[in-house]
């Protein structure tokens, strides 16, 4: 790593004074549409206000896949070519000018034509660049990450216990009032322990005997951080137990520290955490409602002595204080399972309809709240001091996720829902308050929490109910007139789901060790694997022979919506999709969260596709020659090395890409940065220019998005995930993946195409469902046979006659 | 003819009736009229009375492990030497001795839960961690000295037989030959801890095949299989159990005791991954949410068994043993249940090596009246109060067999001082009660009344010697323990301040403690902030209990445990 620095400053200052050339030629009017007064005005506002940018980072951010801007695929191959054999000099300056100058100068003339102000960037984001954009474009219901948990009833039934419903609800409420009363704790420990690993590592990084373990220190945490108490927790609570745990583990790490080095260590962390862990714990918490305006989303907070715990039972909500009155004690045990047996015996009142309310575009509620009946909306008051909903309703545990949450969730101003499926509980997020990681990590949290009560609450006598009802229930009907102004609304884009868990993850583990044993530099993450195959998925998507019978019988009815449908394919296959990734920021300092990677899998400039099917072509001829198999095995040889070579370039560019991503540089940060220092009415203005402008529209939003949160703890009992979207209409797809304890990979697929909202519309809900499951399965089948291919291709090597078993073995696999 | 014991009065301890008798012991159920709660009570058999060596060792021996904590092991309050007798008070355990347990199991032709398997052989692996990393080997580890409490607890007693290896070796054996260890069957002296683990190895074979390795009419003969023969295949015996369950069996019988499994946890993890193979999927419950009321902290079964008496209930269905388990399995007894040992010097002669003897007889429950305690019905789960808060403290309750204490009962006064635990300066006599315990590494505060007073009342320092250090004197203000959640130590909770940063802590988990540990302070061990003050510096012996600033009670600090009282 070291020895790149160099030769990247060196590329990075190259560039620059290659764009300095290149911008000059570059107009500024055609840069933007925007009118002249219109630009100056932007112009000088902006340089009031808006920091420099980096502008190597935007550069270096991938800036090269922008429509329209691209070198000339052959040229892009020499480079890739010179960059693989070039072992040693991963980053030539000479391709870097190739593959970043010229959209870069696009870049770079705007952000010269703004006259960055030169402040500190970070200045106007005390909560990071993410905070401030989920507030500004992650607001609406889409937004919402949702996963699923079966240990609760998976242990429950390995130790014979069995719970009534009371007791069932009671430990989930248990478990959500524990989780409010600990959250600034689990903060802390979210906190801390990146904070003092980062800054351990950076300590230990200066101590040149240091090196080999430094690196893996989160990772080694990683590994060993509790989601649960174990035996040994028994007078602990989890936040204490998991900071015992950490202190033990850095302790470890500490013996073999010299005194200085931990000294100056600590003061560090001491001063971060004076200045940081407040504010951290602020801008993360949960104690807080969203207040929803034109632009975005204020966060409300509240005491934890207000908060509630709402219950959503037979559709109609109810209140459960989280705490004992006029305190901040958690409502005792006892309190609570007798107001939860009343209320569950509680003749049911009518049931509410907020999930119509939930659907509307949040920039019109405040309008809508002058119109609607007052009740309603005191109401819907109350239900803002909910932080977490519960359904004690069960919800099919077959849908998929994207579908199960369709029901009474509240109307988004919270941040979490949970919701029983009688066999798992899914725990549906709201992105403001969670990254995708830090959700599925509470919902894991949270269920052994509710297993803890569980197990406590099945030890007690059968309950009695309440005497005295500390709950209320809430009165949330529509009235007629309240159902029109909602259906008026503006409504978010309808969405139809699909999961799948055939993804042979085992096959595509061995091909990355297959690849690394073959070159160090074939350095391909599962995610490069499953981002490059989806690029290569869309251009290459034909529908299934069942799918197209039931669209050629939809055409008998409804030709045009038939022929949209035909339309849609072809058009998906012309599109090579921006795929946003999000990287974690939080490693270094938390309250980043997330920093957005944008990428566009360089298929064409590479030429994948045909070097894929020639080399497999090659192969072929190969084992099946029965001659001069030298002849043929220099053709294949050739192929097969062109091939590897592109996609080591193709593996490079992502790992550099995350890189940058990670240090807070992308280009999307970049124009995060950009919106985020604007005034209101200039968001507004700036918020017009994606739809004109393309490039900034890329660069921020993206396609599609495409979050895979990993392989879960051993222990873990996760199943399911999907991911959330943003605001931006022109994101269509959101692909979640998430690989469970059993080494499962599920990949989940949500689907805003237009074309749902149709299908919807003349009630074929069914063929939408099936139009998004054949374009995961076809994906999914994909990649498995992709992998194999890719097997095949980088195993065979120079041997004048195949041995029959070789043969044999990969026809098999075919 | 009446036992001349019972009715009589040993320091605050009150003699109630026999319990039961072991080789060299009585042990009596009693009641501590101070802390009005019940104790056991082991007094050193007639014969041992004149072997001043033996007598004061059994004493000395109580006294430090009085100092020990640990969740399976009985805790022992108080021991001495006095009026001709020599004695020690300890935790008194309702339920029943595992030998009762797996009697039940066999008259009704089944084997125990795996579960419970598991648990038994864990709490008596982490207990005999616990004594050998102090030095001490149990050497009588046998089913008749681990009791399972009626709320699930398992506990381990009788360390009475276990000889500190430093104090090198009396030479004699007091073991029992179903359960001894090859090396202690040559040579009491020869113990090593693995020899209790060895003897755990018997148990866990007649746990999971109904019947002992070496079983003969002839105690010597037992031992000399123990010596020489190899234990039958457990598979032999229980044709259920996997090769695997066996291989760690075998393993833990091994003759040399370097081929055994090192540690109780080493020898329970095996056995737990041989019994659930597929354990990787089946994950264990987390424990009990912190603080809450504990109603009862055992797996049901346990209890079932454990309450089970007299009349056999049948199983209502709810607790049936684990699938897959055999139902029944035919078994041979044990051993003729009225069978005498009878013990003697053949087998010394047979492997030719002198100073040991059998001192054992059998007595057997089936011709002793039946425990009264034991008579009671078992808890149905409808007699719990409906608000466990309201749950009287299992260590204040009294059984209501016995007669209620009048409170003309002998004042403070008469009770000889004791000579384990400091006499607290009881400033407030009247008052509530308290507990401290403490070690190297832990200090508890458990509240043993059922008064709310506030945490921050309460303060500590210690008393030092060295007046040069009175401005830095190290001093813990209770208030630290206070949380949103609590400002005062509820009726039967602990409070606690646990160092943190030793590399090899045996921290304290103090039984008295199970209710639930409120806070837990942690001060490290390189810069305490001068919180720690229950640990002897500068020559200090004392530390104060202060409560609202004033003096309420002194502590020694070499006791490790100190009661006192607040208003
Ligand atoms: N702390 C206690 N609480 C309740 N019962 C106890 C306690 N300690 C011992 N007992 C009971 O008293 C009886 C006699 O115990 P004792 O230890 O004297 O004999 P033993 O265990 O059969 O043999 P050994 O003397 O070898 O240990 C046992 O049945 C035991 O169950
Ligand atoms: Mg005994």
């Amino acid at each position: 790593m070291e020895n790149k620095k160099p030769s990247y400053e060196k590329a990075s200052q190259l560039t620059a004074s290659d764009l300095l050339t290149a911008a000059k030629t570059i107009s500024v009017q055609q840069l933007s549409r925007l009118s002249l007064p219109e630009v100056e005005a932007v112009v000088e506002l902006i340089s009031k206000v808006v920091p420099a940018g980096n502008v190597p980072g935007m550069i270096l951010s991938g800036l090269s896949r922008l429509p329209g801007r691209r070198i000339p695929a052959q040229k892009m191959q020499q480079d890739v070519n010179a960059l693989f054999s070039g072992v040693e000099q991963i980053l030539d300056q000479a391709v870097y000018g190739a593959f970043f100058a010229g959209p870069a100068a696009i870049i770079w003339g705007y952000q010269n034509l703004l006259k960055l102000a030169g402040k500190d960037p970070d200045s106007a984001f005390p909560e990071g660049a993410w905070q401030f954009y989920a507030g500004y474009a992650l607001r609406e219901d889409t937004a919402r990450h949702t996963n699923e948990t079966h240990g609760f009833d998976t242990l429950l039934r390995q130790n014979n216990i069995q719970l009534n419903s009371v007791d069932r609800l009671t430990a989930w409420f248990m478990a959500a009032a524990t989780c409010l009363h600990q959250y600034h704790a689990l903060l802390e420990n979210e906190w801390q322990e990146r904070v003092s690993i980062a800054l351990l590592e950076e300590a230990l990084r200066s101590d040149p005997g240091q090196t080999q373990r430094t690196r893996r220190l989160y990772r080694e945490w990683e590994l060993m951080r509790p989601y649960r108490r174990e035996e040994d927790a028994a007078n602990y609570d989890y936040p204490a137990y998991r900071r015992l745990k950490l202190e033990r583990f850095l302790l470890d790490v500490l013996k073999s520290t010299p005194t200085p080095v931990r000294e100056a260590w600590e003061s560090k962390l001491k001063a971060t955490s004076q200045q940081e862990l407040g504010d951290y714990q602020r801008q993360m918490s949960i104690l807080a409602y969203l207040e929803p305006g034109p632009y975005g989303e204020t966060r409300v907070p509240f005491k934890l002595s207000d908060a509630q715990i709402g219950i959503i039972y037979h559709d109609s909500y109810y209140l459960l204080p989280a705490c004992e009155q006029g305190s901040n004690k958690p409502l005792d045990v006892i309190s609570a399972r007798a107001q939860i047996t009343a209320l569950l015996a509680s003749p049911f009142s009518s049931p509410s309809q907020l999930s119509s309310l939930a659907r509307v575009k949040r920039a019109s509620l405040p309008g809508l709240r002058t119109k609607l009946n007052p009740m309603l909306v005191n109401d819907i008051d109350n239900l803002r001091f909910a932080p977490i909903l519960i359904s004690a309703d069960q919800h099919s545990r077959s849908l998929p996720l994207s579908e199960l949450r369709q029901t009474e969730r509240g109307i988004g101003s919270h941040a979490l829902t949970i919701f029983d499926t009688g066999d798992s509980f899914v725990f549906d997020q709201s992105h403001i308050f969670f990254d995708g990681a830090w959700g599925t990590a509470l919902s894991e949290i949270m269920t052994n929490e509710a297993l803890s009560w569980a197990r406590y609450l099945s030890l007690l006598p059968s309950p009695t109910p309440a005497g005295t009802r500390i709950y209320t229930s809430l009165t949330l009907q529509l009235q007629p007139a309240d159902i029109d102004l909602v259906q008026q609304a503006p409504h978010i884009p309808s969405e139809s789901g699909a999961e799948s868990d055939r993804v042979d993850i085992k096959a595509c583990l061995a091909l990355r060790k297959q690849f690394k044993q073959r070159n160090d530099l074939l350095k391909l993450t599962i995610n490069d694997l499953l981002v490059l195959y989806r690029a290569i998925h869309a251009a290459t998507y034909k529908p299934s022979a069942k799918l197209l019978a039931e669209i050629n019988k939809l055409s008998e009815t409804k030709p045009e919506v038939a022929a949209s449908l035909h339309q849609l394919v072809e058009e998906g296959s012309r599109t090579n999709p921006s795929i946003l990734i999000p990287v974690d920021a939080s490693l270094k300092v938390p309250r980043e969260r997330i920093y957005p990677l944008n990428v566009e899998v360089p298929l064409m400039e590479l030429n994948l596709l045909s070097l894929h099917s020639q080399t497999m072509r090659m192969l072929d001829a190969y084992e099946d020659a029965t001659q001069d198999k030298t002849v043929v095995y220099a053709g294949f040889d050739q192929y097969q090395r062109l091939y590897l070579a592109s996609l080591a370039g193709f593996g490079t560019y992502l790992s550099r890409a995350k890189e940058i991503a990670t240090l807070g540089q992308s280009a999307s940060v970049g124009a995060i940065k950009l919106l985020a220092h604007l005034p209101l009415p200039l968001q507004k203005l700036l918020d017009k220019i994606p739809e004109k402008f393309d490039l900034l529209n890329n660069l921020l939003k993206g396609r599609e998005v495409f979050s895979n949160v990993g392989a879960v703890a051993p222990n873990s009992t996760l199943t399911r995930f999907i991911t959330a979207k943003d605001d931006n209409t022109q994101k269509q797809l959101a692909w979640g993946v998430m690989t469970d304890a059993k080494n499962i990979m599920r990949i989940t697929l949500r689907d805003f195409r237009p074309h749902v909202a149709t299908l919807l519309s003349i009630g074929r809900k069914d063929l939408a469902s099936l139009i998004t499951q054949d374009y995961l399965d076809a994906y999914a089948e994909g990649l498995n046979s992709f992998i194999r291919d890719l097997s095949r291709i980088s195993a065979a090597n120079r041997q004048t006659i195949p041995t029959s078993k070789t043969r044999k073995l990969s026809r098999i696999k075919k | 003819m009446k036992d001349p014991l019972i009715g009589q009065q040993f320091s605050n301890y009150r003699i109630e009736r026999l319990l039961g008798q072991g080789g060299m012991a009585m042990v009596y159920y009693g009641h501590d009229i101070k802390l009005n709660r019940p104790v056991a009570i082991k007094f050193i058999d007639r014969r041992y009375k004149n072997n001043p060596v033996y007598a004061s060792r059994f004493v000395n021996e109580a006294r430090m492990m009085g100092k020990w904590r640990h969740e399976n092991i009985i805790q022992i309050y108080y021991a001495d030497d006095t009026q001709g007798h020599s004695y020690y008070a300890m935790e008194y355990v309702d339920g029943q001795d595992l030998s009762k347990v797996m009697e039940l199991y066999l008259e009704e032709g089944e084997l125990m839960p795996i579960d419970d398997v598991l648990r038994i052989g864990k709490a008596t692996a982490s207990a005999l961690d616990y004594a050998h990393l102090q030095g001490i080997i149990h050497r009588d580890i046998k089913p008749s000295n681990v009791l399972i409490a009626k709320d699930g607890r398992v506990l381990l007693g009788d360390f009475g037989m276990a000889l500190d290896v430093r104090d090198g070796s009396m030479g004699n054996i007091f073991g029992t030959p179903h359960y001894i260890s090859p090396e202690q069957a040559r040579r009491s002296a020869d113990a090593v801890p693995q020899s209790d683990l060895y003897s755990m190895g018997v148990i866990l074979f007649e746990i999971l095949t109904g019947t002992v390795p070496f079983n003969d009419p002839s105690p010597a003969s037992i031992a000399l299989q123990h010596i020489s023969e190899p234990p039958p295949s457990p598979r032999s015996i229980n044709p259920e159990l996997t090769p695997e369950v066996e291989n760690v069996i075998l393993k833990a019988l091994e003759k040399d005791p370097q081929n055994r499994y090192q540690t109780g946890a080493k020898l329970m993890a095996a056995l737990e991954s041989a019994l659930k193979p597929n354990n990787a999927a089946r994950i264990s419950l987390p424990p009990l949410p912190v603080g809450v009321p504990t109603v009862r902290r055992s797996n049901l079964s346990i209890q079932q068994i454990a309450n089970r008496e007299a009349p056999k209930q049948k199983d209502n269905g709810e607790q049936s043993p684990i699938a897959g388990w055999p139902a029944t399995v035919k078994v041979s007894s044990r051993f003729g249940k009225t069978n005498k040992w009878i013990y003697g010097l053949l087998l010394l002669l047979l492997i030719g090596i002198g100073g040991w003897y059998f001192t054992k007889g059998r007595s057997q429950p089936s011709s002793a009246p039946p425990a009264p305690t034991f008579a009671s019905p078992p808890l149905p789960s409808t007699d719990l109060p409906a608000l466990p808060t309201e749950t009287v403290s299992p260590l204040l309750a009294t059984p209501t067999t016995l007669p209620l204490l009048s409170s003309a009962t002998p004042a403070l006064e008469s009770s000889p001082t004791p000579t384990v635990f400091v006499t607290p300066t009881v400033k407030y006599p009247d008052g509530n009660l308290y507990s401290l315990f403490w070690n190297d590494t832990s200090f508890y505060m458990l509240n043993r009344s059922d008064a709310k007073r506030s945490l921050s009342a309460f303060a500590f320092e210690r008393i030092d010697i060295d007046t040069l250090s009175q401005e830095k004197r190290d001093r813990f203000e209770g208030y630290q323990w206070e949380s949103q959640r609590f400002t005062h130590l509820p009726d039967s909770f602990c409070t606690s301040i646990t160092i943190y940063g030793d590399q090899t802590p045996p921290y304290m988990n103090p039984v008295d403690c199970s209710f639930g540990i409120i806070s837990v302070i942690q001060p490290r061990f390189d810069d305490d902030g001068g919180l720690v003050f229950w640990r002897p510096e500068s020559g200090a012996t004392h530390f104060r209990v202060l409560w609202l600033g004033e003096e309420a009670a002194r502590c020694e600090l070499a006791a490790g445990f100190c009661d006192f009282f607040v208003p």
